[in-house]
């Protein structure tokens, strides 16, 4: 226990001593020093991401984040990646729901000439006409590829009908991504790309001020503006739905199930965190994975998870298992979700939960990346200055009475929506007891 | 008992990298390696066997890997999942992996944890269980997690059938998973067997890398695994694959909209001179959107989605592979004639400057940012270690990766990188096959 003591108080210097909030040229964000490693990285959120789309034009802030290092005022397209490339750096830009990142991970020698590329790529990208049709091309090919993975297949079809009606539930298709033209990306770029709506990490070996000055000399020439708002979610799933997407000749089936949640203030969310870890977030130890693949052997993975957004969350289970088991393997994941509100945690798994939670502490801040994704994490959801340390804080307090409150305000078996890519003729009548059932097809392009 | 301490620290700044291996050798012949790292407040503790698909036979193909899910199934003093859920329950991830080379065991996790770990790995290398009960449920598993990963996804088909097609004769042939039939016809006594012919200090070593304390992991691991008996070392691997002789071609029609192709050139094993050269190849034709396949498909003729290639260094032998996604509505077959001409071509053309410096830059910058991670740094010991007998090889070949000039990259790369040698997996959509 002194051990862990120690680590804990490791981690807690690294980064209670060296993290640094710092606003400079009316930018804010942090800096995480490191001077044991040989790396830095430059990790930027923009908060806009693909909610904010225009409707029709759905697509819009990936095919933006893909065109940042796609040409720029100072290089081309090329230029930029061979300039990247011989550094043996790595800048990515990427969109998600509700912000678009881009980050710049470099040797500490190259960590400068990385620094200035990030931002070259962040405020002046150029959207060549050129490859925004090259890019736009790739789009849908990639939306059609991903769609072949049954998987990924699974995760849109529930993500779309869970979130329908919400700026979130809203697909690209290939039509939304066509009509997207040069105009748009530069709107789009105007609007969210300012120093109200920005936050900006800078970790690894480099010194907080030479982060600073770094940030000045870069990134001081970004426009004022204002801070996006964050949009709206309905919190609560309206009825129970199972929708299968038909897929004749697949030889298993992806499961999906969960419904929409609160998002929650972060004490309560690590409380519903930790009563997740129990029912199917823990892994081996998780009540999910104990009796649906190691009692059962129905899969060979499931688990679930909450996730969201600013204004609201939602819960889902992830699992796959054989055509023959579907209706099986849906009937125990809603008993073991009934169980759980109705009889709730037990001081022992609570004990397991805790302890995985506040030892693997140092685990989850071993690099500058880590590091910086969570500061990151913290400035998006609004979550203070303790979401750094919530482990250390929030949880060794916690108790079965607090634990059990959270399953049973968290989590319900019904109404759920449930979609299951497979094979209609065989599931179908597997799961015709649960809910309405609808049967579609899966896109085409 | 041996010990030696090898201390590796290049003299030019830009090639900088300081990993020290110490070797302890246990009176049963068990091997550990420690790797300390007192900067970081996690420690890896990784068991490797050496034993994997190479390992094996037609009619138990697989079997490595079945193993290794019933190494999580309960020992003499813990019950199934039970090591795993203790190991979480103290802040840790515990995992393990089987490859074609070998089987690896890990546990991540607060470096004061090291009785635990040691008591933990000790039980099950020592006194697994293997039940008929158990082996039934989890056989399932594996059946599940086959179907996941290879008959439902159009990728692990593709990635079954190309080292399907590379390797004829070697056991490289047949997939990590083994095949269907296989996983359904071993029995968990024929399991058993495998594990006691194999699980034993004669085909396993230790790492253990991150922030330790060298003595106490050291007296640890005397006191849980010294009583562990000596056996026999797995046998030889002999099958030599034969030399291809011409070009080789699949096509399967799956329910895809994208078509796309993977190919693979055999190239020597990881210990082989000429790998260095051959990964300075590989990264200026596809890594990266400045590398030759991307820049001249995707860039420029704007016919490919996606594009690329990397190196699969392996113990007997492994291979160099592409990977082609063209654009809805784009001709698969001509985009990968291109590709392949880039690649067999490569060695007639001019190796620039900043192709080479990219490469190189790129090696040692992946290099870092593993050694970022504990684990990591374990891992590329282990596989140093397996491969060569030498935990620091790695870092050793950096100096080459130095050297190497262009004239050195496209004589690798004229050797290897040639028509007949090709071998070419299509996956089609369904629909196209007439």
């Amino acid at each position: 226990m002194r051990k862990l003591s120690f680590f804990l108080i490791f981690v807690g210097f690294v980064l209670s001593g060296s993290l640094q909030y710092f606003k400079v040229s009316g930018i804010r964000g942090a800096v995480i020093p490191r001077n044991d490693i040989d790396s830095a990285v430059i990790y930027i959120m923009v908060k806009g991401g693909s909610g904010y789309d225009p409707a029709g034009k759905e697509g819009l802030a990936e095919l933006l984040s893909s065109l940042l290092t796609k040409g720029t005022d100072k290089y081309s397209a090329r230029e930029f990646a061979e300039k990247t490339e011989t550094l043996g750096s790595t800048v990515t830009a990427y969109a998600e729901d509700e912000a678009l990142y881009i980050y710049g991970w470099s040797l500490k020698e190259h960590f400068d000439e990385t620094f200035s590329l990030v931002a070259d790529a962040l405020l002046h990208p150029s959207f060549p006409e050129k490859e925004i049709a090259k890019e736009k091309r790739r789009l849908v090919t990639s939306l059609a590829q991903k769609w072949d993975e049954p998987g990924y297949l699974a995760s849109e079809v529930f993500r779309s009908k869970l979130l329908a009606g919400t700026a979130f539930g809203r697909e690209a298709t290939p039509k939304t991504v066509e009509r997207i033209d040069r105009k748009d990306l530069v709107n789009y770029h105007h609007g969210f790309f300012n120093k109200a709506n920005v936050f900006v990490v800078v970790a690894g070996n480099v010194s907080p001020s030479r982060a600073r000055e770094l940030v000045k000399k870069y990134l001081a020439s970004m426009p004022s503006g204002r801070a996006a708002k964050f949009l709206p979610l309905r919190t609560r799933t309206l009825e129970t739905r199972i929708y299968i997407v038909d897929r004749p000749q697949a030889p298993q089936t992806q499961i999906r199930l969960g419904y929409l949640a609160p998002a929650l203030p972060l004490r309560e969310m690590v409380t519903r965190k930790v009563a997740n870890y129990i029912l199917g977030g823990g892994g081996f130890s998780s009540r999910m994975m104990k009796v649906i693949r190691s009692q059962e052997g129905l899969t060979y993975g499931i688990y679930s998870y909450f996730t969201g957004f600013r204004r609201g969350d939602y819960f889902a289970v992830s699992t796959f298992t054989k055509n023959e088991t579907v209706g099986k393997t849906v009937g125990l994941i809603l008993k073991l979700i009934r169980e759980f509100r109705e009889k709730g945690a037990t001081a022992d798994e609570l004990r397991r939960a805790k302890g995985y939670y506040l030892g693997g502490y140092p685990l989850r801040m071993e690099t500058p990346l880590d590091l910086a994704y969570r500061v990151l994490n913290s400035e998006l959801y609004g979550y203070g200055r303790d979401y750094i340390h919530w482990e250390r804080k929030f949880v060794p307090p916690l108790g079965l009475r607090e634990v059990n409150r959270a399953a049973r305000r968290y989590f319900h078996e019904k109404p759920v929506v449930v979609v299951c890519v497979g094979p209609a003729e065989k599931i179908k009548p597997q799961l015709k007891n649960f809910g309405p059932l609808e049967v579609i097809k899966p896109p085409r392009f | 008992m041996r010990r030696f301490v090898l201390l590796i620290l290049f003299l030019a700044p830009t090639w900088a990298l300081n990993v020290k291996v110490q070797k302890e050798v246990l009176p049963n012949g068990l091997e550990v390696l420690l790797v300390p790292n007192p900067n970081t407040p996690v420690m890896s503790f990784q068991v490797w066997v050496r034993t994997g698909s190479r390992n094996e036979r037609p009619g138990i193909t697989g079997i490595s890997h079945m193993l290794e899910h019933m190494m999580f199934k309960g020992s003499r003093h813990y019950g199934p999942e039970e090591h795993a859920r203790i190991i979480k329950e103290n802040g840790g991830e515990v995992n393990a992996f089987t490859s074609e080379d070998k089987t690896v065991y890990f546990d991540n996790i607060s470096p004061g944890k090291i009785d635990l770990v040691a008591r933990l790995e000790a039980d099950r290398f020592m006194f697994a269980k293997i039940d008929p009960g158990a082996f039934a449920s989890e056989r399932k598993v594996v059946y599940e997690e086959r179907l996941m990963g290879v008959d439902n996804s159009p990728f692990g088909k593709a990635f079954e059938l190309l080292q399907g097609l590379t390797f004829m004769a070697h056991p490289y042939h047949w997939p990590v998973i083994g095949w269907p039939s296989d996983i359904l016809a071993y029995t968990a006594e024929k399991v058993r067997q495998y594990y006691e012919e194999r699980y034993n200090p004669s085909n396993v070593f230790i790492v253990v890398s991150g922030g330790f304390n060298r003595d106490a992991v050291v007296t640890t691991l005397k006191k849980y695994f010294s009583s562990w008996k000596k056996g026999p070392k797995v046998p030889p691997v002999v099958t030599r694959e034969p030399q291809q002789k011409g070009p080789r071609y699949a096509k399967v029609y799956m329910k895809v909209h994208v078509p796309f192709l993977f190919a693979a050139y055999r190239v020597p094993p990881y210990r082989s001179q000429d790998i260095p050269a051959l990964e300075v190849a590989a990264r200026i034709l596809g890594q990266g959107r400045s590398s030759r396949i991307y820049a001249k498909l995707v860039e420029e003729k704007a016919v490919a989605m996606q594009a690329g290639g990397g190196i699969r260094p392996m113990m007997d032998g492994g291979y160099f592979f592409t990977y082609l996604m063209v654009n809805m509505g784009k001709d698969l077959d001509e985009a990968g004639n291109e590709m392949f001409s880039i690649v067999e071509n490569f060695h007639e053309g001019k190796i620039e400057p900043w192709e080479l410096e990219k490469a190189r830059n790129q090696i040692l910058a992946s290099m870092v940012r593993n050694l970022e991670r504990a684990f990591y740094v374990g891992y590329m010991v282990g596989e140093s270690y397996l491969n060569t007998g030498d935990p620091t090889f790695f870092l050793k070949r950096l100096e080459a990766y130095r050297r190497i000039t262009g004239e050195d990259v496209k004589k690798a790369a004229e050797k290897y990188f040639k028509f007949q040698k090709r071998n070419v997996v299509y996956i089609l959509p369904q629909g196209g096959e007439k």
